[in-house]
């Protein structure tokens, strides 16, 4: 049994290559964007009509809530990023209900991949948001001792990002799969609910922890502080 | 290896691409009928304030007009009670003037009656009683009653007051033109009499026009210019008549008190 879909390639030219990872990150994208453009054509013409158009709305409004209670002052500005992080790994989990489907979330190549997103997003945003030498302030922050310390927390929470999805995905579906091989009828299904929900999960959890960072990093210390101290 | 590195870059390829194109095609259609939709409500909720405002202020404004037509009805209900009060007083005085009036006009009317009546009443009395007393006398002891009647005024002039005496002899003094009127022919044994009783009376000659007047009724008057003694029945009956009218009035007093 291979741990990641990235040892499958189904086609290399030179250091390129395809293989089940990228793969099903195409298929996916590719649900999703076409999906997205049917659905929310309709929405732009009139009102909502169809239960998914609703669906989307709901997702997209969930986001955008969830993204205002984190605390950033402008959800709109960061829900392409965010939320795209949202959507691509729970339907990359959702999708683990197709036979024979394995997520790309359940390769390390992706969820270092989004990781690393998540680790070049957080600066340019504070930069954008505060400017280099406010960004930089929050690695001194509370005292310049901290420097060191700020700067692993950096790395170790992308490492701590990538492989807790990764670990999570991965370990669902070689559970799934070693329950198959002891006890193939029944039993499975309701691991594969367990799974659908885990994943679901792991995407709130990635998202949230993302925003949190992006907050953390957006915010200014007088922000920060209470009022009056 | 678990991370295979050409993957990663891929997949932050394909991630920023998707982030893209969920851009363009999922957040900002969605967004942007989200915040249409809010909106729109909040334009709806604006009109609905503004409309519960215009609603507030109508309903105060009748209710101000309530009150000022409530204020202006019991005004008008005062005014109104108070010119039909004045109209009822003013109707009630006049009728009871009226009613004054058609009592005033009624006694009146009824003293008139009365006084027409007794009037001929006592025209009556004194021609058919003097009538009767002369038929009578006549009659029964064969008497006439015209020399009596002399007497009685004769002797009146004698017992006439020292005052009315003193008067009638001054104005006899400037004019000796004396008129007898009687209701009958006087003889003229009965005019010497007379004169002779005048001219014993006044130390004088008259010269006396006798009269006959039918409405003196069994009398005789002496008047000379503007004095006049008389005595005939008429006298009686004023008595009478007065007594008479006394009586009349105090039952009549009687019924308008019922």
């Amino acid at each position: 049994m291979d741990i990641t879909p990235d040892s499958i390639i189904l086609w290399k030219y030179g250091v390129f290559k395809l293989n089940a990872t990228i793969l099903t990150t195409w298929l996916v994208m590719l649900v999703l964007v076409i999906g997205s453009y049917f659905f929310t054509r309709r929405i732009v013409k009139g009102k909502i009509s169809s239960g998914v158009e609703t669906l989307l709305e709901i997702i997209v409004g969930f986001i955008y809530k969830n993204l205002q209670e984190t605390g950033l002052q402008k959800p709109e500005k960061y829900i392409g990023f965010i939320g795209t992080l949202f959507i691509f790994i729970g339907f990359s989990g959702l999708l683990t209900i197709i036979p024979g489907y394995i997520p790309p979330t359940g390769s390390l190549s992706t969820t270092a991949a989004l990781a690393i997103c998540v680790f070049i997003a957080v600066p340019l945003y504070a930069i954008q948001e505060k400017g280099v030498i406010g960004f930089l302030k929050n690695y001194l922050h509370p005292f310049f001792i901290f420097l060191p310390f700020n700067i692993i927390a950096d790395f170790t929470r992308t490492l701590a990002l990538a492989i807790r999805l990764f670990g999570n995905t991965m370990s669902g579906t070689l559970i799934i799969g070693i329950i198959i091989s002891i006890s193939p009828l029944i039993f499975p299904v309701f691991l594969h609910v367990l799974d659908l929900i885990t994943s679901l999960v792991q995407a709130y959890i990635f998202t949230v922890l993302a925003t949190v960072y992006v907050a953390a990093a957006t915010r200014t210390i007088e922000e920060v502080k209470p009022k009056g101290a | 290896m678990l991370i295979d590195w050409f993957t990663v870059f891929a997949q932050i390829v394909n991630f920023l691409v998707l982030v893209w194109l969920l851009k363009f095609f999922l957040y900002k259609p969605i967004l942007k009928v989200i915040a249409d939709r809010q909106e729109e409500i909040a334009k709806q909720l604006n009109e609905a304030e503004l409309k519960k405002k215009q609603a507030e202020e109508e309903s105060l404004l009748f209710q101000n007009k309530n009150k000022e037509f409530d204020q202006q009805k019991a005004e008008r209900d005062k005014k109104l009670n108070e010119e039909s009060k004045q109209l009822q007083e003013h109707l009630m005085a006049e009728a009871k003037k009226d009613v004054e009036d058609q009592k005033i006009k009624w006694l009146s009317n009824l003293k008139n009656e009365k006084d027409d009546v007794f009037r001929d009443l006592s025209q009556k009395l004194q021609t058919e009683l003097f009538s009767v007393m002369r038929k009578a006398m006549t009659d029964l002891a064969d008497i006439d009653i015209q020399e009596p009647l002399v007497d009685v005024f004769l002797q009146r002039l004698k017992t006439l007051p020292q005052k009315e005496k003193d008067d009638l002899a001054a104005v006899l003094l400037v004019s000796p033109n004396l008129q007898i009127r009687s209701a009958f022919e006087i003889p003229e044994k009965l005019r010497i009499k007379i004169k002779t009783a005048l001219q014993e009376a006044f130390n004088k000659e008259f010269n006396i026009d006798f009269v006959v007047l039918p409405d003196l009724i069994g009398g005789i008057e002496l008047l000379a210019s503007a004095q006049k003694i008389s005595w005939n029945i008429a006298d009686y009956f004023v008595t009478l008549e007065r007594q008479i009218n006394e009586v009349v009035d105090k039952n009549s007093e009687k019924n308008h008190a019922k």
